[in-house]
């Protein structure tokens, strides 16, 4: 076989340009450094007015120039060009925004000429002007619409694409088509002047048995312009709208016969969803950009029809024979997936969201081509990073006891109750007629239940996995949330790391997770956020950011309401600092935790004392006051003395003048946390459940002390340049003691305590399989016996909280009251009357045996363990008891609506770049807009 | 954050402050302190008891305060007795049945049942005063027999519709006696079970039984009858669970002289002493002091004579926890039981009408620390009140006085005195009838019963 350069075919080149001006003096100059060049040339202007015409026509001389009028397609342009073109072989399509190198052409021809079923061939599209990032190598299509590369965002030019290969589409910037096939499919489909038209052209061909190859010896370099709005837009151009619509046409003037109604409606459907997605997102104007779409589409079925039926005469082969040219049909999937993963991205760490974005600038030629360097090692260059990932590995490490569990049955002890079978138990803890715990309940539920079910809802049927990672990876996480706020702080790396790794160490010291401390982990992860966004708001006051600090400061006191009150403390004292806040931001902050708590606010935030109660069993503290002074609250904890190297480096750091001022408005907010702790160390509360008269667990407020101290330190670390190299270095090794030593004392030790993997059962098997309650004695007769009422295998997170209502509470106390004095039929006809038909004593002493076994209707029944005892109750139980009050509910789906409300618009809104236009700007001096590239851009949106 | 300065103040003020917090928060109590809950009274709103039954016994059935409803079941076959059903009333009737279960509801009704009748002269003979038992936890009784002409029978009844289940234990002078079939005892529901404990243990002249209950509600009492030197038939009631230190009051007069029965269940020698505390005050017994009772022994002992035949009461202090009773014979005809009982703290109630020729009972009444009073209030069938008196003893004493007396107007009409103690006096009644003696000791009406305190925890 004779090689193309033996007889060339020949070859006319295309070129349509459209107010292309800032690429086209390097498109042009390219063109004439190529190996092989076309054999003619057409130049197609389109209404430009920024000096492109001029431009080509002095290139190509006025004679091989066209104008065509304003809102000319790029399909119609070519054939204005075509038409004014002696025929060739070949077609090659030019962009004004695309340049080629000089062996573009002889690669493309290279592909084209190897087969003979080639019909269509398209180079390796790279990004303007000279980075290795790879745009494209071919097209495909979903079933949804979407334009597929097949590339990864940013992804290099490594070669992994150089071998020629079938595909369905290829972009028109450097198409080149033969020139028969052109005519046998006629073109470019003039519905289609701007977008999808070169999918479309390669679905027609490959129904009409011709082939779309990519040559990845051909390179061009594209800006896509268009795509990306950089080109300056004159009335006529296409409205925004017009790819989306380009896509759904695409699609339903392409789809095989019995696969376009099932398309029409899934399109129709799946777009109404884009539209409800995209206002969740807070992308309004890709919501209007949707259904504007949609109603062209769909209110145009005669277009539809012959759009069909022109695509009906060329084809040969049906969608079924060529469908290993389209996407997979999960790819939409997984597109929504990640459009869900970014929004969430988008409200937790706003400033962190990187965009690969577009480093184009015009300066750069395609010759000068820059190799991607793969840099230092990742500790070198990502060392928060680093660090992050070593903290996930040890705390797996740390966490190896609790790792069967975890991954098993889930986690429980301490204060920690199992997590609900599925998570459709958080789901009807909240909205559900029947919450579960067996007799009925006035308390709403807890509003920790929210944020669990909501995250728990990727895991439905392993919601305990979302307490086990809270658990496991609490220091990991506690590091992340410090490590953001510490950028505020300081612009020292190395400091802030040391000090994010403290506040981590802070955690892991004071025990939260051995003891099942579900509330104060949470707390702890969020406390910085919620000092950050406060940050935020004294910095730029708003009410997006006071909305967002109200929200944080509620998800936080939703698990340990005493953040409620420390948060009032330091909004009060941040007051008083700034000295110059508005109280409308003040009141918006004070109001969105009160809407989003809602009634479960008055029933335990806001009850005296009783907001030392935070998520799980009420399990009292054992702190003593060295253990508050240096950060801990009792318990399975670090040594106290792992922290007095901070406290002396805190006391160091109110010397020197130059940061004393923010050293000590650091101390202020950390003694706003001590008093709070102190206060907690010398009062009592009475939890709904557990024992009345429990010591507060102070967990949070010793670590917030602890933190605002290591601040303090973090804060006056900058005058280390100034003082003795030896003071220097002392005062780093200090400030490394606690995370070093409680990082060493967290790995021997590990997290073994109360929690483990564990059955959480609180009954026998035989009983939870019973259909009614099971009354649950505890206690002792000299000392008092408590109840509760267990349905099934017992109570998980989140109902310990709710609170009987006191019509059922008080009837069923006053039976058991009975039942133990001296026992009746109706005292055992009211339990069964409240669903119970069965008593289970764990530790049994004689004298209360005794007295329940002189109960009348009650049989003794076998027990699980030794010294425990079982009884039945002979009457059948009542199972209607347990209905939770309709307004309850009602309550609880507004707060869920609130919530939602509430994160959405704390979302940062997606505003469409502006587009240059003629009207708006006339500067040309610079085309491309700059991208989002650091941290602060979005949020300032 | 211009309102905090850089001044030196700021460089001492907030370590200062903190110290300062933390010594003002050490001289303060910490939280969360242990609270206990101990028990607590709780009214009793329903009373059920068992009334040994027979032909020539009369049942009396009442309360403090009118009960809602009153029930009867007459065993075995179950069926009610009207003329017991009216919980308004002081009701009587001869039950020609094996027993009576009776069951009062209403809110501190102090429900309480009693039983009278004359023993058949081959049984002994004698007068029988006794109280219907409620449900028992742990009971002893002391006085019972197998043998030598004393017979007792022990009488269980289940009051409930379960099955109820006891175990059965018996001393004897020699220590513990095997018992024969005597452990999980089960009654069917509502069933009366009479066992003569000469089926448990026979030819033993000498007995303590105790009675636990395991499961279920049951009660317990034994009829006593012996033609032995002390001849007659007494119903024998729980004594005092075994205590260091205890006092059995309404100790009758008797000529034919008393018995202290004293039961040691532990595993050490008990030494015990006794003191008298009669008309005159209290006196240590003579030949009363320092009784060796072994473990396991259920010992005898007579009463010298110089302790008098007055009416007494006996305070039996010990070093170990021990069951006591006294046995007084008053004549050759019949003899009484005192037990052991708690000082009265609450409302008594004595029935006057206990048959046929039966004299209005004395009380017997005992002082053993300061001068108490007890109040006395008479009333009708009808549960209206006819008089009402206050009876004072003095502390070390005990006196007898009449319930009633029979020359007032309405002597006649009184069905039943309420005795109202509080926590002063130790009560016992005694009833005569020629030669029948017998004695009841007085305990608080069950108005409220002391129960576990309960909180609901979820």
């Amino acid at each position: 076989m004779s090689h193309w350069l033996d007889d060339p075919p020949t070859v006319g080149a295309v070129l349509v340009s459209h107010n292309g001006a800032p690429w086209l003096p390097k498109v042009l100059a390219s063109f004439s450094r190529m190996f092989h060049a076309p054999d003619a040339w057409r130049a197609v202007d389109v209404a430009s007015t920024d000096g492109s015409a001029e431009l080509v026509r002095d290139s190509f001389g006025n004679e091989r120039v066209i104008q065509a009028p304003k809102g000319t397609g790029f399909g119609a342009a070519v054939r204005l060009g075509l038409e004014a073109m002696p025929q060739t072989d070949w077609i090659w399509l030019l962009h004004d925004d695309s340049s080629v190198l000089p062996g573009t052409l002889s690669g493309l021809l290279d592909t084209a000429t190897s087969a003979p079923d080639i019909g269509i061939v398209g180079p390796k599209i790279r990004e303007w002007p000279s980075l290795r990032r790879l745009l494209e190598v071919g097209l495909t299509v979903t079933g949804t619409g979407t334009r597929v590369t097949g590339m990864e965002a940013g992804e290099p030019d490594a070669g992994q694409h150089d071998r020629p290969s079938t595909v369905l589409a290829v972009n028109t910037a450097g198409m080149l088509i033969r020139r028969d096939v052109w005519d046998e499919l006629d073109g470019l489909d003039p519905q289609l002047p701007l977008y999808f038209d070169d999918i479309d052209f390669g679905w027609r061909a490959a129904r009409a048995g011709y082939r779309t190859v990519t040559a990845p010896s051909g390179i061009v370099f594209h800006a896509e312009a268009s795509t990306h709005g950089i080109r300056r837009s004159i009335s006529g151009d296409r409205p925004s709208w017009e790819s989306r619509r380009a896509g759904l046409f695409v699609q339903l003037a392409n789809a095989g016969r019995l696969m376009f109604w099932w398309q029409y409606v899934r399109l129709l459907v799946g777009s109404m969803l884009r539209v409800v997605g995209m206002l969740v997102g807070k992308d309004p104007e890709g919501a209007g950009d949707e259904l504007l779409a949609v109603r062209s589409v769909y209110t145009h079925p005669l277009r539809l029809f012959r759009a069909r039926q022109w695509r009906a005469r060329t084809a040969r082969r049906n969608n079924r024979e060529i469908r290993g040219l389209f996407a997979s049909v999960w790819l939409p999937y997984q597109h929504g997936f990640d459009a869900a993963r970014e929004a969430f991205a988008a409200i937790v760490k706003p400033e962190t969201i990187e965009t690969v974005g577009r480093r184009s600038t015009l300066e750069n030629t395609p010759e000068e081509v820059d190799d991607l360097d793969d840099g230092p090692p990742l500790l070198k260059r990502r060392p928060w990073l680093a660090t992050v990932l070593a903290l996930s590995v040890l705390s797996l490490v740390a966490s190896r006891t609790l790792l069967p569990g975890a991954f098993g049955g889930g986690l429980s002890g301490g204060a920690l109750l199992r997590a609900p079978d599925t998570a459709g138990g958080w789901w009807s803890l909240l909205l559900g007629a029947d919450r579960g715990i067996g007799l009925s309940a006035d308390a709403g539920a807890p509003i920790f239940a929210l944020p669990l079910a909501v995250l728990s809802a990727p895991v439905w049927f392993a919601p305990h996995l979302l307490i086990a990672a809270a658990l496991v990876f609490a220091v990991p996480l506690a590091a992340l949330s410090a490590h953001r706020l510490g950028r505020r702080i300081t612009a020292h790396r190395g400091h802030r790391i040391i000090w994010a790794l403290s506040y981590a160490a802070a955690v892991a010291a004071v025990g939260a997770v051995p003891q099942g401390r579900i509330g104060t982990v949470v707390a702890l992860v969020v406390a910085p956020v919620i000092v950050n966004v406060g940050w935020q708001l004294a910095d730029s006051p708003g009410w997006q950011n006071a909305l967002r600090l109200g929200v944080w400061i509620a998800l936080g006191a939703a698990f340990a309401p005493v953040i409620l009150v420390m948060s009032a403390l330091g909004l009060g004292l941040l007051w008083y600092l700034e000295g110059r806040w508005v109280s409308r931001q003040m009141g918006l902050v004070v109001a969105t935790p009160l809407i989003l708590l809602g009634p479960w606010l008055f029933e335990r935030a806001l009850v005296p004392w009783r907001w030392w109660w935070e998520a799980g069993r009420p399990v009292p503290g054992t702190q003593s006051l060295l253990d508050i002074v240096a950060g801990r609250a009792g318990g399975l904890q670090a040594p106290w003395w792992l922290s007095v190297p901070v406290l002396v480096l805190a006391m160091v750091a109110l010397a020197p003048r130059r940061t004393r001022s923010a050293v000590a408005v650091s101390w202020a907010f950390g003694l706003l946390a001590l008093a709070v702790a102190l206060v907690g160390h010398v009062t009592s509360f009475a939890a709904t459940a557990g024992p009345i008269n429990l010591a507060p667990w102070v967990a949070v407020p010793s670590v917030v002390w602890f933190a605002a101290l290591s601040t303090a330190v973090l804060i006056a670390a900058s005058n280390l340049e100034h003082i003795a190299r030896p003071f220097a270095v002392s005062a780093l090794v200090a400030a490394l003691v606690m995370p070093i030593g409680v990082g060493g004392w967290w790995l021997a030790r590990g997290v073994d305590g109360a929690v483990d993997g564990s059955s959480d059962t609180s009954v026998p098997t035989f009983l939870a399989d019973r259909p009614g309650l099971t009354l649950l004695l505890t206690g002792s007769t000299e000392d008092g016996i408590e109840y509760r009422t267990v349905q099934g295998a017992g109570t998980f997170l989140g109902q310990e909280a709710l609170e009987p209502s006191a019509a059922a509470s008080t009837e069923v106390t006053e039976a058991v009251q009975h039942l133990l004095a001296r026992g009746t039929e109706s005292d055992i006809a009211t339990l069964s009357a409240a669903g119970i038909d069965a008593i289970y004593v764990p530790n049994a002493e004689a004298e209360l045996a005794r007295r329940i076994d002189s109960a009348p209707l009650l049989e003794q029944s076998g027990s699980d363990q030794a010294g425990s005892r079982v009884w039945t109750l002979r009457a059948e139980p009542s199972l209607s008891q347990a209905e939770v009050p309709t307004w309850r509910r009602v309550v609880s789906a507004v707060q869920l609506f609130a919530w939602v409300i509430a994160v959405l618009m704390t979302m940062p809104v997606r505003r469409r770049e502006d587009v240059q236009h003629e009207s708006i700007t006339t500067d040309d001096a610079s085309p491309v807009p700059a991208h989002v590239s650091d941290d602060s851009e979005v949020m300032a949106s | 954050m211009s309102r905090i300065k850089s001044s030196r103040w700021w460089a001492v003020a907030p370590p200062a402050l903190a110290v300062a917090m933390v010594a003002a928060a050490s001289v303060m109590p910490a939280g969360g302190s242990v609270v206990s809950n101990p028990p607590r009274p709780v009214e009793v709103v329903e009373s059920s008891y068992a009334c040994p039954g027979g032909s020539i016994i009369t049942l009396a059935a009442g309360q403090v305060r009118p009960g809602a409803s009153r029930t009867v079941h007459l065993s075995p076959e179950g069926t009610p007795d009207p003329d017991l059903s009216d919980a308004g009333v002081w009701s009587t009737a001869s039950v020609d049945a094996a027993g009576a279960i009776i069951t009062e509801t209403g809110r501190d009704t102090g429900a309480s049942g009693f039983f009278a009748g004359r023993a058949p002269a081959s049984g002994g003979g004698g007068l029988v005063v006794g109280e219907c038992a409620g449900v028992i936890d742990d009971a002893w009784f002391l006085g019972a027999g197998s043998g030598d002409r004393h017979f007792s029978t022990l009488i269980l009844t289940n009051l409930s519709s379960t099955p109820a289940v006891a175990d059965i234990l018996l001393w004897g002078p020699d220590g513990p006696v095997d018992a024969v079939n005597a452990s999980g005892v089960t009654l069917a529901p509502y069933e009366i079970r009479r066992t003569p404990v000469a089926d448990l243990a026979a030819g033993e002249a000498a007995l303590a039984i105790e009675v636990v209950r395991t499961r279920g509600s049951m009660s317990a009492i034994v009829n006593d009858s012996s033609t032995a030197t002390f001849a007659g038939t007494e119903p024998i009631s729980a004594t005092l669970t075994p205590t260091r230190d205890q006092y059995v009051g309404g100790v009758v007069g008797g000529a034919r002289g008393k018995t202290l029965m004293l039961l040691n269940p532990g595993e050490s020698t008990a030494r015990v002493d006794v003191e008298v505390l009669a008309r005159s005050g209290t006196f240590a017994g003579k030949g009363l002091q320092d009784i060796k009772v072994e473990p396991g022994q259920f010992l005898e002992v007579e009463v010298p004579a110089e302790v008098g035949k007055g009416r007494q009461a006996f305070h039996v202090s010990s070093d170990q926890p021990v069951a006591a009773s006294v046995r007084v014979s008053a004549n050759a005809k019949d003899y009484s039981i005192a037990e052991a009982t708690a000082p009265l703290d609450g409302a008594a109630l004595v029935p006057v009408s206990a048959g046929s020729n039966v004299k209005i009972p004395e009380l017997v009444l005992t002082a053993p620390g300061k001068t108490s009073s007890v109040d006395i209030e008479a009333f009708d069938a009808s549960m209206k009140s006819l008089a009402s008196s206050s009876v004072g003893v003095e502390g070390g004493t005990t006196v007898h006085v009449a319930s009633v007396n029979s020359k007032d107007p309405y002597a006649s009409d009184v069905a039943y005195v309420v005795v109202r103690g509080t926590g002063g006096v130790i009560a016992a009644a005694q009833y005569v009838k020629g030669e029948g003696v017998s004695s009841l000791a007085l305990r608080a009406a069950p108005v409220v019963v002391s129960a576990p305190s309960v909180r609901r925890i979820d």
